[in-house]
C-alpha cells in the first residue's frame, strides 16, 4: 500500500508520504464489485511514513515520521466507466518516485469509510484486476 | 598510495547508493483498488 496527501497551509504545503507492506488480510473482496481496505497503519511493522512540511517563505524543508492512523476504505464499482490498461509510465512526486508497468481490467467506484478521520466519499475511484503488473516504488531519502 | 584512494571513493559510492536504494518492487497478478479524493479547497 502507498499513500501521498498534500495539506496547503498557511505559508507552504505538507506533504506526506507512506509506503510498505500490509497484511494480506487487510484488502479484502472475492470479487472487485466491492473491496474493503482495513489497516491500523501504527500496527504495522514493514511500513514508512514520512511527513514534510515546506515553507515557501523561508524556504526551509522538515521532514519527520508521519502520524499513524485507521484507514478504513470501501470501494464500491458504479462502473459509469470501464477501463482496460496497458501502460508504461514513470512518475515523479516530493519524495517519491514510483515506475508502473500494468496491465488492468477496472471500473469507477465509489468511496466510503474514514482515512484517518476524513470521509473520502466526495472523491471517487478505480477498483479492478492487475495482469503481471509491477509497481516499482522508490522513496528518496530525507533529511 | 594512488590505490588507496580509489579504495576509498569506492566505499563512499558504496555507502551513497546504499542509502539510496529504498525501494519496494510489487509484482501483481490480481485485486487493485485506487482512491483520490479532494477535501476543502477551492478548484479551478
Amino acid at each position: 500500500m502507498f499513500f501521498d496527501t498534500f495539506q496547503q497551509t498557511s505559508d507552504g504545503i505538507i506533504d506526506t508520504f507512506a509506503s510498505g507492506q500490509i497484511p494480506d488480510g487487510s484488502l479484502q473482496g472475492d470479487d472487485p464489485a466491492h473491496v474493503v481496505l482495513d489497516v491500523d497503519t501504527s500496527q504495522l511493522t514493514n511500513f514508512i511514513s514520512s511527513s514534510c512540511t515546506f515553507s515557501f517563505v523561508t524556504f526551509t524543508e522538515t521532514c519527520r515520521p508521519a502520524p499513524t492512523g485507521l484507514i478504513h476504505v470501501e470501494w464500491r464499482q458504479v462502473r459509469a466507466t470501464t477501463t482496460h490498461t496497458s501502460l508504461d509510465m514513470q512518475q515523479t512526486f516530493f519524495q517519491f518516485r514510483i515506475s508502473t508497468h500494468q496491465v488492468s481490467d477496472s471500473a469507477s467506484a465509489a468511496l466510503s469509510g474514514s482515512f484517518f478521520g476524513l470521509d473520502p466519499s466526495d472523491g471517487g475511484g478505480e477498483v479492478g484486476v492487475n495482469h503481471g503488473s509491477t509497481i516499482e516504488i522508490d522513496r528518496f531519502p530525507r533529511h | 598510495m594512488k590505490s588507496m584512494i580509489l579504495a576509498a571513493a569506492v566505499l563512499f559510492t558504496s555507502l551513497t547508493m546504499t542509502a539510496q536504494t529504498n525501494t519496494d518492487v510489487v509484482h501483481q497478478d490480481g485485486l487493485f483498488a485506487q482512491a483520490l479524493a479532494f477535501t476543502g479547497g477551492t478548484s479551478i
